[in-house]
């Protein structure tokens, strides 16, 4: 029984370890098709399903872990639900063209350029702001629900991250609607901050206000694709990791991102840095699985160390083991 | 006194232990060896008579004597049977257990019981692969690669012959922890790395590959035999999986694989070359360190096998420069052999002889080589009897003249007899004009584009592939002109002293056969391998 037990072992055990080779295939396949979309449809085509909401739905904050969140789904008529993974067209509405939705541009660059006011109302550019690992969160101020709902959760979130507020990274929400001003965002700070009893550090959380031209350039920079219906808008819940070179290095789904893919999302985004090399090793073990929209155990880069660790000692032991004594014969 | 051990040739039973057992549950590292060497000549001999089936079904384009199905079923058997049960385990399996503890000094391998359970793994593995051929929905006819998705979802018996394949890398593997370890733990005191000789090191070379290069084929083929269970979809696009994947896998071993076959059979030649031009062996070091070379370079060359797969350009050039790099330490051996021919007194002796095939043969199958490893011409001649022909070249002419080498060499040593000369002699010109007309003509088919794998081909192929057939029949003769040299001594007295050929490295201080028990005290005094004054001919 043992010896087919032992078989049965031997078989089952590789399975793993393709299974995650295949889902890393199937990572590059999905990349290179992003790509190409952008190269080729541009923003005609949705790489990623778009997850929006109507303004009236009631959107359970429950960030899916798969797919993007995708408020549609629930009660809302003038959209019709939309299964993860499916190329689909945003249903028309009366008001606006522009696509909603996410194009990735990971690997591209935002928009350094673009001109916004702070929460004091002076005039600063995005490149000026993201001097450090930033997360990038846009959003509008009178939203009625996924904005605050997302901005909430964050305030839950950041304290968990593992990094220094204002030094390691930041958090840089911007508003996409022209008609705020900075004293709304001075107050959304105030806010959002009161949330976390002060603990948090001003430094570590901007509020960026700016005109129509201004927010397009950004949000073009992004992938970001959202229209104004009436006082409300139609926008996907995503914030973006951005290196503080300007490279957008993640995007991040739903309405609460966990503390652990901040944490992952702004290290990487630092890699641009030297000084981050315990958190390097954290990133040399978890991988961005955009198709789970995740980040994954990198189980390949794990066990090829393991194996290779193993060798090591193996010719090192055979090394310093020598000959093997032999016992004199009588 | 000593014990009936210490005196009694290991061909010969120990009093009170004989029959078959005392030789298939033998522990001995010579018994094994020859254990071995019986089965791989058998597995050569279903090979060939495979082989030659297959150049007289393409003698004439159409069906000749079997149909497509049958010459599917052909190819895939004879690259089975060839690669993984003659070619593999040939020359370390068989010669390496016999030889390597004698040329260290040790006893035996590291791990006697682990070296017979080898054996009876690869046995195994032989009895399932045959198995495959008459059970299930017919022999597999996927050819030895089991490239998927055909392997996944033929009816043949792929299930079984992949499991058979499994089986047989754990047998390769083990051999190779077995030899790593007696080459760093058992080397007698005075035996230095610097004394070792190269077919030493080419065996060392080859169980690192064996190895490290092993458990992927294992994994690989699990994965098929998985994939045909249950059908998960790894290698499957529509279920997010990806057949070049498979490739990749298959590669990573069976490249490295082409060097388990050739670097022993480098190390055979690097023994018979200076024992009979009685010279010194040129360059020592850059010829050991060339096949740690090889072993290491040869595993980062895989995916030169897939350049028409569609992998990215980036990769193509990659491994594309990565395989003439390796091309540098095959040619530091061939122009070292060459160099110790030099001003040598050569004798030219049957292993000689087929050391000197293996140099040719060998060295128009590597230059052949690049042609396929450039990326542009690889293009035009891949999967063309090009490819064939090339790898004929180095498997049966390199590591195929290796093993026959070594044959001729250490059989003295095996035996105690020695073999009609004349006839071996009659086998090699046989063996060397039957090879070039069966596998040559290839060459040229192939540059045409006359694609592998069809058992039937347009008109125009028709001279080369005849010319091909006609070369088949001459290299049998050779074959049956060469075993029956060997073999018809086999009865006579056991008259040939320790070193018939005057060779220097320390199985040649042993009796020929040696007895059961060998070094029981490590040698006294190592000398270098190469150095061939004051050592007497022994006859």
């Amino acid at each position: 029984m043992r010896p087919i037990i032992l078989l049965l072992v031997f078989l089952l055990l590789p399975a793993p370890l393709a299974a995650q080779t295949g889902v890393r295939q199937a990572r590059e396949a999905a990349q290179a098709l992003t790509a190409q979309e952008q190269a080729t449809a541009g923003q005609a085509e949705q790489a990623v399903p778009p997850a929006e909401h109507s303004g009236h739905d009631v959107p359970a904050a429950q960030p899916a872990s798969g797919a993007a969140a995708d408020h549609s789904m629930h009660a809302a008529p003038d959209a019709p639900p939309q299964a993860p993974h499916v190329h689909q067209e945003p249903a028309p509405t009366a008001e606006g063209t522009q696509d909603v939705g996410v194009t990735e541009k990971l690997g591209g660059y935002i928009a350094a350029e673009a001109a916004f006011r702070d929460e004091t109302g002076r005039p600063v550019t995005i490149g000026q702001i993201i001097d450090k690992p930033t997360i990038v969160v846009p959003i509008y101020f009178s939203c009625p629900n996924v904005c605050a709902i997302i901005q909430s959760s964050l305030t839950q979130v950041l304290p968990d991250v593992a990094l220094t507020p204002g030094v390691d990274f930041q958090v840089v929400s911007v508003s996409f609607d022209e008609t705020d001003t900075p004293e709304l965002a001075a107050n959304q700070r105030r806010n959002y901050l009161a949330a976390m009893d002060f603990k948090y550090p001003e430094s570590g959380w901007r509020f960026l206000t700016g005109d129509e031209k201004n927010i397009r350039l950004l949000t073009d920079s992004l992938g970001f694709g959202f229209r104004r219906s009436g006082r409300d808008f139609l926008h996907p819940v995503v914030v973006m990791a951005v290196s503080p070179k300007g490279k957008i290095v993640r995007y991040l789904y739903g309405t609460k991102p966990l503390a652990f893919d901040l944490t992952m999302a702004a290290t990487e985004a630092g890699r641009e840095q030297i000084g981050l090399s315990v958190k390097r090793v954290l990133a040399y073990c978890f991988s961005y699985d955009p198709a789970g929209k995740r980040y994954a155990f990198n189980f390949m880069k794990i066990t090829a160390t393991g194996i290779l660790f193993i060798l090591g000692v193996l010719l090192v032991s055979l090394l310093l083991a020598g000959r093997k004594k032999r016992r004199p014969r009588n | 006194m000593p014990s009936p051990g210490e005196t009694v040739p290991f061909l010969d039973p120990l009093p009170g232990r004989s029959g078959i057992t005392s030789w298939i549950f033998s522990t001995d590292h010579k018994r094994i060896g020859m254990l071995y060497l019986w089965c791989i000549l058998a597995m050569f001999a279903v090979g060939v008579v495979i082989g030659v089936l297959m150049r007289l079904e393409l003698i004439a384009p159409g069906r000749t004597i079997m149909g497509a199905q049958a010459y599917n079923a052909m190819f895939t058997l004879h690259g089975v049977v060839m690669v993984f049960l003659f070619v593999i385990p040939g020359i370390p399996a068989a010669f390496g257990n016999i030889l390597l503890p004698l040329q260290i000094g040790a006893e035996d391998v590291s791990f006697p019981r682990l070296n017979i359970f080898s054996w009876w793994l690869y046995l195994t593995g032989a009895a399932l692969a045959v198995t495959s051929l008459f059970t299930g929905g017919g022999p597999p006819d996927t050819g030895w690669t089991f490239y998927v998705p055909f392997s996944e979802r033929t009816t043949t018996n792929v299930s079984l012959a992949v499991v058979a394949v499994f089986i047989l890398g754990f047998s390769s593997i083990l051999t190779g922890l077995n030899f790593i370890t007696t080459i760093h733990r058992l080397r007698a005191p005075k035996m230095s790395w610097g004394k070792l000789p190269l077919f030493v090191w080419s065996l060392y070379a080859t169980a690192w590959i064996q190895l490290l290069a092993t458990p992927v084929l294992g994994v690989t083929v699990a994965l098929v035999f998985i994939e045909r269970l249950l059908g998960i979809g790894l290698f499957d696009p529509a279920k997010g999986g990806d057949p070049l994947l498979y490739q990749h896998l298959f590669w990573i071993y069976s490249h490295p694989a082409v060097y388990i076959m050739i670097v022993p059979a480098m190390g055979v030649i690097s023994e018979v070359i200076p024992a009979f031009a009685r010279k010194s062996i040129f360059g020592y070091k850059a010829i050991a360190v060339s096949s740690l070379a090889i072993a290491f370079a040869g595993s980062l060359v895989w995916a030169h096998h897939m350049f028409t797969s569609g992998m990215s350009d980036t990769a193509v050039l990659v491994f594309s420069f990565l395989t003439f790099v390796v091309a540098i330490p095959s040619a530091v051996k061939v122009f070292n052999w060459v160099a110790t021919l030099y001003k040598g007194s050569i004798h030219l002796e049957p292993p000689l002889l087929f050391a000197l095939g293996f140099i040719f043969l060998f060295s128009v199958g590597g230059l052949t080589g690049l042609v396929l490893g450039s990326a542009g011409t690889d293009i035009h001649v891949h999967d063309t009897y090009f490819v064939v022909a090339h790898f004929h070249y180095v498997i049966f002419g390199g590591t195929g003249f290796g093993l026959f080498a070594a044959m001729h060499f250490w059989f003295p040593k095996i035996f105690g007899r020695m073999y009609d000369r004349k006839l071996a002699n009659a086998s090699w010109y046989l063996l060397v004009g039957g090879f070039n007309m069966l596998y040559f003509p290839m060459f040229l088919i192939g540059l045409m584009g006359m694609p592998r794998r069809y058992y039937d081909y347009l008109p125009m192929y028709q001279t080369g592939h005849m010319i091909s057939t006609a070369g088949s029949w001459v290299l049998v003769a050779g074959l049956v002109t060469m075993f029956w040299g060997l073999s018809k001594c086999l009865y006579g007295p056991r008259t040939v002293g320790a070193n018939p050929w005057g060779a220097a490295t320390l199985e040649w201080t042993l009796p020929s056969p040696p007895p059961h028990l060998t070094f029981l005290d490590p040698p006294d005094e190592v000398p270098s391998p190469y150095s061939y004054a004051g050592v007497k001919r022994d006859a």
